[in-house]
Order: structure tokens, then sequence, then C-alpha cells
């Protein structure tokens, strides 16, 4: 860190300054009391306080893994429905094919066969990677650009960040399609034979009514999975955002990691814990709000 | 024996197992069936740098003029070594830990769970990614780094088990005749769980191949010139613009293994363990 034929006198003030010269015992405790106070020193690579940059860098990934779940369960929802109406067809099976396929996709390289399809075979149809088109005037209030964008009315921008978001988010997102697919399609099959789905539909309702209340029945367990899910789309992050030089925390954990940024790995390996944590609070939260039975 | 006529009549595990043979044919073949064996590690051919998918080069050649084919072959190799070896260290251990956990019980096992929670807290990349900085990157630490990721779930699986077995008949009677709890352990306990953990591993050692994989694309993974299927496609991307097989076709081989690895694994998990059927997540 003080670089090569320094002095004593200033390897002796680095090592006062990260504590090195105490016991390695007092230096753990003293390392984890600073970190109850939020400070988890200074990163190697970007010399800034690693409180501050997960701060920059934490709204990114929250957007991309928003999006990312929103696709991936509004895609996995709609592909599980099909597949339970039109049960053992050709588009069930196909489906259930994907499913097993997306499954097995390192997200890294589904990012670049995208980046090479969309981007460079097809005119440069999307963006290949960034968050905003930096030319771009545009104030950032909350630091999630799509919110952000529809505050201010800041059209283009939205256009822009939905244009850069897109990809990322689809790649992240697609590898769990499958999973809320087939958990659709089998709490829906289960719903469909229940009596009263045959007493709606003796009574003359419609069958897409039928199929909605249903399905809203089997959205308690897709929601259980969500939040279990969120974990793996946050691991996933550091692939997709270095593959698509997406400035958010799975960018900055890929370059602390070849930097060998303990500060900033230690904090980021932390701060991943907490947030699956709290989403899993989240979910048990959301039982409440979901399903009547459980708040009797 | 009724297994493998059981594996013969699943149409999608029959599928994985022949493309699992063929990977590990390739894999331990590569010598001989690589097209051009020298440019699986340390050559240069300045001359043929990125030249396209032709006969000569069925996959085409990276940037140092090596025959992207012959890499690929001997990255399976490397692919499935760490694969296994990493999930044979994170089942033992993981074996031992939820054997012990749910044998011993009280405060013992407490810590061990707890341990195991904390570990699956953390995603897997993220997990990886520290122990394998900590370790600094290579081929050793990757293994181990992925091993330790693997095994809080193998020692939650093993825990289950032992406090389903410990309470059957048999244990109990074995408890009455004055065995040990070592001979419990070793002559019920363990080969009764062994069909379980082996399926889990199974399905693991995909996954394994994937972490390590994405490790490597990282940069904190296997280092060049090993050729490893992550790392390739990692320096095929800086050659995205203009050779688009570079990072195309080492990515297609992780796909194919880990579909292979998933297929047997879930077709043995529906034949052995028909419990255990329904589990589609990847895991965090």
């Amino acid at each position: 860190m003080a670089g090569e034929g320094a002095s004593d006198e200033i390897v002796q003030r680095i090592a006062a300054e990260y504590d090195l010269d105490k016991p390695l015992l007092t230096q753990f405790f003293l390392s984890l009391r600073r970190m109850f106070q939020g400070d988890f020193g200074q990163s190697i690579h970007t010399w800034r306080p690693v409180s501050e940059d997960l701060k920059n860098f934490f709204p990114a990934t929250m957007e991309l893994a928003l999006v990312a779940m929103a696709l991936s369960v509004g895609l996995g929802c709609l592909l599980g429905v099909f597949s339970a109406v039109y049960r053992g067809k050709p588009f069930d099976m196909l489906a259930t094919g994907f499913s097993v396929f997306w499954l097995a996709m390192p997200q890294f390289w589904l990012g670049i066969i995208l980046q090479i399809i969309l981007c460079l075979v097809l005119f440069r149809l999307m963006p290949l990677g960034g968050w905003i088109d930096s030319l771009l005037e545009f104030q950032s209030v909350t630091g999630l650009y799509i919110l952000d964008s529809f505050i201010t009315g800041n059209w283009a921008a939205l256009g822009s960040s939905l244009r850069h978001i897109i990809l990322p988010a689809f790649t992240l997102g697609i590898t769990t399609v499958g999973l809320f697919s087939r958990l659709t399609r089998t709490s829906l099959l289960n719903t469909l034979q229940e009596d009263y789905v045959r007493t709606a539909r003796a009574v003359g309702h419609r069958e897409a009514g039928v199929i909605w209340r249903a399905f809203r029945n089997a959205f308690i367990t897709i929601v259980t999975i969500m939040g279990m899910q969120f974990g793996f789309l946050l691991g996933g992050t550091v692939a997709v955002e270095t593959v698509f030089d997406f400035p958010g925390l799975g960018l900055y954990a890929a370059q602390s990691a070849l930097t060998a940024d303990y500060p900033a790995i230690i904090a980021l390996t932390l701060l991943f814990g907490v947030i699956r944590m709290l989403f899993n609070l989240l979910t048990d939260i959301s039982y409440f709000v979901l399903d009547p039975r459980i708040r009797q | 024996m009724q297994t493998f006529q059981l594996l013969v009549r699943n149409r999608l595990g029959m599928v994985g197992a022949v493309l699992l043979v063929l990977i590990l044919l390739v894999g331990v073949l590569a010598p001989w069936i690589a097209p051009y064996p020298e440019d699986g590690y340390r050559t240069v051919h300045l001359e043929r740098m990125l030249r396209p998918p032709s006969v000569k080069h069925w996959l085409g050649t990276d940037d140092m003029g090596r025959d992207l084919l012959s890499r690929i072959i001997f990255g399976a190799r490397l692919s499935l070594m760490i694969g296994v070896v990493s999930i044979a260290f994170s089942a033992t251990f993981g074996v031992l830990m939820g054997l012990i956990a749910g044998y011993v019980g009280g405060w013992i096992d407490e810590v061990i769970m707890r341990l195991a929670d904390i570990f699956m807290s953390v995603p897997n990349v993220i997990l990886g990614m520290a122990i394998a900085v900590a370790l600094k990157p290579g081929l050793r630490n990757v293994i181990i780094a992925v091993a330790l990721v693997f095994w809080p779930a193998t020692s939650r699986i093993m825990r289950g088990q032992v406090l389903s077995i410990r309470e059957k008949e048999y244990v109990e009677s074995g408890r009455a005749i004055g065995a040990s709890s070592w001979r419990i352990m070793r002559v019920h306990i363990v080969p009764n769980s062994i069909t379980v953990i082996l399926v889990h591993a199974t399905i693991q050692i995909g996954w394994a191949i994937l972490l390590s994989a994405t490790l490597s694309f990282v940069g904190v993974g296997v280092q060049a010139p090993l050729p490893e299927w992550g790392l390739i496609t990692s320096t095929g991307r800086k050659f995205m613009l203009i050779a688009w097989w570079y990072a195309t076709f080492p990515g297609l081989a992780i796909v194919l293994t880990v579909i292979a690895f998933n297929l047997v694994g879930d077709a043995l998990r529906d034949i052995l363990d028909p419990r255990l059927r329904g589990g589609y997540g990847r895991g965090g």
C-alpha cells in the first residue's frame, strides 16, 4: 500500500492508521466496531470511503434487480397460465424445455450473445452498455433513473434508461422465468380442479374470469419464491453488470475482486446478506397482506 | 440394475446421460481427439489469429491463433475436474457436519446450523468471489471456494436425513442391543442417506461448474493460459465486435454440460427419491 521502497516511517504510519500494529484479535474487534458504525474503511481501488461507494452504486443495482424481477415474474406467469391452459400440448412441452435451458445458462454468456445479436447484427438496435445516454441532460432525484425521469417528466431520459436497462434486466431475469412458469402452471392446474372452480364454470362464468380467480390464488406461492429468488438475482448482477457495463454494486464487486479490495469485498458481502434477509422478511410480511386466512 | 433400467426409460434423463458420457469421453480423450493438441495450453500462432470457423478450424481460432475447438476440448477436463472435485469436498464436509449436527444435537447442532445459515445468506457468486479473492485466484483456490459455497445445502439435507432415520425402529433396536453411536452412524444412517446425497451432488456438480465459470469470467477464478471455458468466454468478449465465435462456443459448452448434469440429476431424483421432486431453483 505504501509502495515499494517506502521508508520505515511511512510503513509505520500506515500500519498505525489501519491498526495493523495491534494484536490480531484487537484488530478484529476494532474493525467490527467500525462496521457497526457504518465505517467500512477506504476502498483500495476507488480511494473513496466504501460506505460512500455503496451508496452511489446501490440504486443502479436495485433498479436493475427490480426490473429483472418484474420481467421474470411477468413472463413466467404468462407462460405458466398458457402452459396450464394448453396442458400436454406442444406449447406446454416447449415452455418446459426452455425452462431447463434457461436455468443452465451462464448469465455472462447470454448477455454477450444478446449483445452480439441485438447490438451488432441487428443494426445497433440496443445500446451495448451503460445505464443512460451520457450526453443527455438529466437531473437525478432518487438515484433510480426510470423513476426520476417519470418524476421530472424527462421523456428522452426515460426512453434512454429503458433502452439501456432492458437487455441486462432480461439477461438477469430470464434464468428464473422457468421457475415462475412451472410454479404458476402447477398451482393453476391444482386450483382448476377445485370444486368452486367447477361451480363457477357451471353457473356460467366466463373462462377467462375463472382462470383469473384461480391465478390470484396461485400468486401467494409466487410471492414466496419471488422473495427467495431475489437473493439469487442479486448474485447474478456481478456477471450481468460486468457484461453490460452497468454501474451498480455487481460491477463494483467485480472490480473490487480484481483489485483485491478487501474493505469493499467485506462490505459488499455483508450488504448482500442483509438485503437478502430483508427481502425474506418482506416476503413473510406480505403473507399478511395477501392471505386473509393468516391475518385471523 | 433396476435404477439403470428406469433411467433408460426416462427419456430426458437418457438424453442427459448420453450427453454426459460424451462430454466425459471428450475430456478423457482430449489429447487424441483434439485437432491441434498443442493448442490446448501455451502456444502462439500469430499467422492464424482470430480466423472464423472453417474446414481447418471448425470453431475458428482465438487471439493467439490457437484452435478454439482444441481449447474447448481440453477445457472439458478442467471444468469436469473442478465440478467433481469441489462437490466431492463439499459433499464430504457437508455430510460430516450434517451428521454431527443431527446426531449430537443440542448446542453443537445450533452452532453448525447457524454457521450454515450465515453461508447461505450471501448469494453464491458473491460468497465464492470473496473466498476466491481471500485465498488468491487460481485453480486450487477456486475448487476450495466452490466447495465452501455448496457445503451448507448438503449439511442441511444430511441433518434432515439423520433426524428421520435415527427415529426408525431398526436404529432403536440397534441401540437396544448396545451398538455404539459410531456403529449406528456407519451401518445405519450413512448408508441409508447416501442415495439422497448422491442425487443432490449430481445436480450440484452442474451448478459448481457454472459458478466456477462465472468466477473465472470475472477474473478471480482459473487464470490464463489454462483453457477454462469461463475464462475463454471472458477473453473472447474483448473481441466480440470482430470475432463472434470466440465467446460463443465456450459458453455453449458450459450450457450443454450444465444441462447434462441437471437432466441426469433430475432423472435420478425422480427414480431414487420421489419425495424430493419439484425443486427447480438454482439456489442463491
